[in-house]
């Protein structure tokens, strides 16, 4: 079964097959989760987007003509639900944004402006990620993330390969500057953008 | 870099540079920049950041994957009664009301015409005792209770017959009413199930389950039934839990603005999400 491309595994899996489908789901899963994670934010947020994207890949399933990449329309559905569960959580009360599972602990204070070692922490990426615009962010995740080409994130995101191109380069830049390394170039440690700070301007 | 490069194309020239898109000359303008040189390294960290999140907890796929083949598994285990069924059902009750009706008329014609025939009293029946002779009457006195009988028997076969229907039909109703609960697979749909339910009227009223089965026939969120769970408004759904479909009453919390899943069969509460 795991010798099956995706394609394989699609089809049999519309053909009613479960065990292809349990197959290419557990195949995806992990990155479909990671891409979620990026996109949506907290760990909570993103297990309950990646959970929506398992299921709109199964509901989807039935309309997937093979036209596109498995991964693309995956990543379609991921990016989707991932927005999804970020703007449920804006309208959401305060109250409601709640990670259980994050220890107490790793709670980081931007303003103590705390600098870890050169292998990210990754709350400081999580809220300078946070704090990119989405375009961007959606972008910059496909490409790093999911490690998709730019010809396969113009096709999920249904924009230009341009706009592709030029939405990972800003967001790239912004990441950087977020994260203090712009500022300093040879700091090899990144350090939690402070909340108040503005946010890079967009073209 | 040249003294006319805009940040965007610095941004461009390193994002296009750390992508491997860029041709030679690129290549060697940015290694002979100290600054575009940073900028490389400062991306090529970020981009190593990024791609390296912590993967998610075996319970938490496992959760997933369960729930996305519990939606896959849905159709097969609520079966729909193939509308053709249902549609020669309907045709068949139909054709046999009238039929019914009519032999239930001849039978009780056939029964006043008898109760008549043996009224001492009418003089006509007289006369038509006259004309039959004992032998005759004879044969007829224990006769009658074999006609009643037949009677009595052709009704019951009707009665049971029209009952078999009425099964028929109640059961195609309860597989189409089965089918027509929504399904919700996640916390996201059953708030936005929820939210619809709060737009609906609120026409709470007591309810049994056939009433329930009607009202899911339809397929939208109803409010038209009182739980034993939940005493304000309430509608049925399937709902996803850690992979399994469980029959629930959906109600609003408005105080918390939450929708709230109990378990249909023990009202116990099995989700509670935000409302959108």
């Amino acid at each position: 079964m795991s010798a099956q491309g995706d394609h394989e595994l699609v089809a049999a899996a519309q053909a009613g097959d479960r065990v292809a489908l349990d197959s290419l789901l557990r195949r995806h899963y992990d990155l479909v989760h990671a891409v979620c994670r990026r996109i949506a934010g907290g760990s909570r947020d993103a297990d309950d987007a990646a959970q929506e994207a398992m299921i709109g890949i199964v509901r989807g399933l039935p309309r997937f003509d093979g036209r596109s990449s498995v991964t693309t329309w995956m990543y379609r559905i991921a990016t989707n639900a991932a927005l999804d569960e970020l703007r449920r959580r804006t309208r959401r009360p305060a109250l409601h944004v709640v990670h259980d599972d994050a220890p107490a602990g790793e709670e980081v204070d931007p303003r103590a402006h705390r600098h870890v070692d050169a292998v990210v922490d990754r709350l400081a990426i999580e809220a300078a990620l946070e704090r990119l615009p989405e375009d961007f962010r959606v972008a910059v995740v496909l490409r790093d993330v999911a490690d998709l080409d730019y010809g396969e994130i113009a096709d999920v995101l249904g924009v230009p390969l341009g706009t592709v191109k030029s939405r990972i380069a800003r967001g790239r830049a912004q990441l950087v500057e977020l994260l203090g390394n712009r500022v300093d170039p040879g700091r090899r440690r990144m350090s939690a953008p402070p909340p108040d700070d503005p946010t890079p301007s967009t073209p | 870099m040249t003294d006319h490069a805009t940040d965007a194309t610095r941004e461009e020239l390193v994002r296009a540079y750390v992508d491997g898109d860029l041709d030679e000359p690129g290549r060697a303008e940015i290694e002979a920049d100290p600054g575009l040189q940073a900028d490389v390294a400062a991306q090529r960290e970020v981009r190593s950041a990024l791609a390296g999140s912590e993967p998610p907890s075996h319970a938490t796929r496992e959760r997933a994957i369960a729930a996305a083949l519990a939606v896959f598994d849905a159709p097969a285990a609520a079966p729909v009664a193939p509308p053709s069924a249902s549609l020669a059902s309907r045709r068949r009750a139909r054709w046999w009301a009238p039929a019914a009706a009519a032999a239930i008329a001849v039978v009780i014609a056939g029964g006043t015409i008898a109760v008549l025939t043996n009224d001492p009293d009418d003089e006509g029946s007289a006369d038509q005792e006259t004309l039959s002779d004992d032998a005759g009457d004879d044969a007829v006195a224990p006769a009658a209770p074999a006609a009643t009988s037949q009677d009595e028997s052709a009704t019951m076969t009707l009665a049971a017959t029209a009952a078999a229907e009425q099964e028929e039909s109640a059961a195609a109703a309860a597989a189409t009413a089965d089918a027509a609960v929504p399904t919700l697979a996640s916390p996201a749909e059953l708030a936005a199930f929820a939210a619809g339910l709060r737009s609906a009227p609120m026409a709470v009223s007591t309810a049994s389950a056939g009433d329930e089965a009607a009202s899911a026939t339809t397929g939208q969120p109803t409010t038209t039934r009182l739980s034993s769970c939940a005493p304000d408004a309430v509608a049925l759904a399937d709902l996803v839990v850690a992979g399994e479909v469980r029959r629930v009453v959906v109600r609003v919390d408005e105080a918390r603005a939450e929708a709230v899943a109990l378990d249909a069969a023990t009202c116990d509460e099995l989700q509670r999400v935000p409302l959108p």
